[in-house]
């Protein structure tokens, strides 16, 4: 029996990170929809969504079969490198340094391409919308299964971590139908920079456990995790703020 | 061909943006993983200098990135 404390640490990560992962395809889906019809927008969607339920059906098996620790060591490296990508570039933009993701610009962005865009478009078979949004459901759909995969497996969490990223395509197919517009009032910045945290703490946690390293009150140091890489990223942001400041005004 | 391509960049770059601190992190790990212990340090001690370490990483590299980035 799964309790709750045990499993809404991997539900809320699994439930965060793929809602940014759905509101990024959205966007595309959208745009595709708009701009080239329907018909083709869905039918890549779901084209993708197949294919990624096969790789679900294929992987889910098979890591079964390998040793926890080896499971906990190679599921912990790669969700460490994963969330410590995603922190590095939020802490990079809520520093200034680089510039916000916009999810208006980006839909505009992938209209106009699609629009200029004028390949054989009949009204049964338009390969470049279909590619289209079955790329973007694709990259971001893979994301989502290693997401939930990473936090889920190593711990017997799959169930939860599942659960949250199906809450998470519910909430943004829903938001997509009522609104009909890329949801640019996410604060994406924000929900990854929280992502990052957690992921990073995860990952560290499941990669010690992997390696025999031995946390002090066993599951429980997964909430001291978090708060350290929480104080980490906030002080990097305002070491990189006050690193950036001195460089524009030494500039000018 | 292109395609593969296409998708082997994106895999890799699911978890590598940028190379130093991927190294970083991995080279880290295996000297808390396996050369620590050799050293004798106690489990636990090996728990902590992990955290520590990568919180470092992370807070260096951001703090090059900037750097670097603004001078552009």
């Amino acid at each position: 029996m799964i309790s709750w404390a045990h499993a809404l640490p991997s539900l809320t990560a699994a439930f965060l990170a793929s809602l940014v992962e759905f509101v990024e395809a959205l966007t595309v889906v959208l745009a595709v929809g708009t701009v080239r019809g329907w018909r083709p927008a869905l039918f890549g969607t779901g084209l993708a969504l197949g294919v990624l339920a096969l790789l679900v059906l294929a992987l889910g098996p098979a890591l079964t079969r390998i040793p926890l620790d080896d499971v906990q060591l190679g599921v912990g490296i790669l969700l460490l490198l994963f969330g410590l990508r995603w922190l590095r570039k939020a802490i990079l933009r809520a520093a200034g340094v680089i510039a916000l993701h916009d999810e208006t610009a980006a839909y505009e962005g992938e209209a106009a391409q699609l629009r200029s865009l004028s390949a054989a478009r009949n009204a049964r078979w338009d390969a470049v919308a279909i590619g289209a949004s079955f790329k973007i459901v694709m990259l971001e759909g893979i994301e989502v299964v290693f997401i939930v995969i990473a936090v889920g497996a190593a711990g017997g969490l799959l169930v939860p971590a599942g659960i949250g990223a199906g809450a998470a395509l519910l909430v943004v197919v829903l938001l997509g139908l009522v609104l009909h517009r890329p949801l640019a009032k996410v604060p994406e910045n924000a929900l990854k920079f929280v992502v990052g945290v957690l992921l990073a703490a995860f990952g560290t946690f499941w990669l010690g456990e992997g390696l025999g390293a031995d946390w002090p009150g066993a599951d429980w140091s997964l909430l001291g995790l978090i708060a350290w890489f929480l104080l980490v990223a906030l002080a990097a942001v305002r070491l990189c703020r006050a690193r950036r400041s001195g460089a524009l005004a030494g500039a000018d | 061909m292109g395609a593969i391509k296409t998708i082997l960049r994106e895999l890799v770059g699911l978890f590598i943006d940028d190379g130093s601190l991927a190294a970083g992190a991995v080279m880290w790990a295996a000297i808390c993983g396996w050369g620590l212990p050799l050293l004798g340090v106690s489990a636990r001690a090996e728990a902590a200098l992990l955290v520590l370490g990568l919180g470092l990483l992370l807070l260096e590299n951001s703090r090059r990135a900037s750097g670097r980035v603004s001078r552009d």
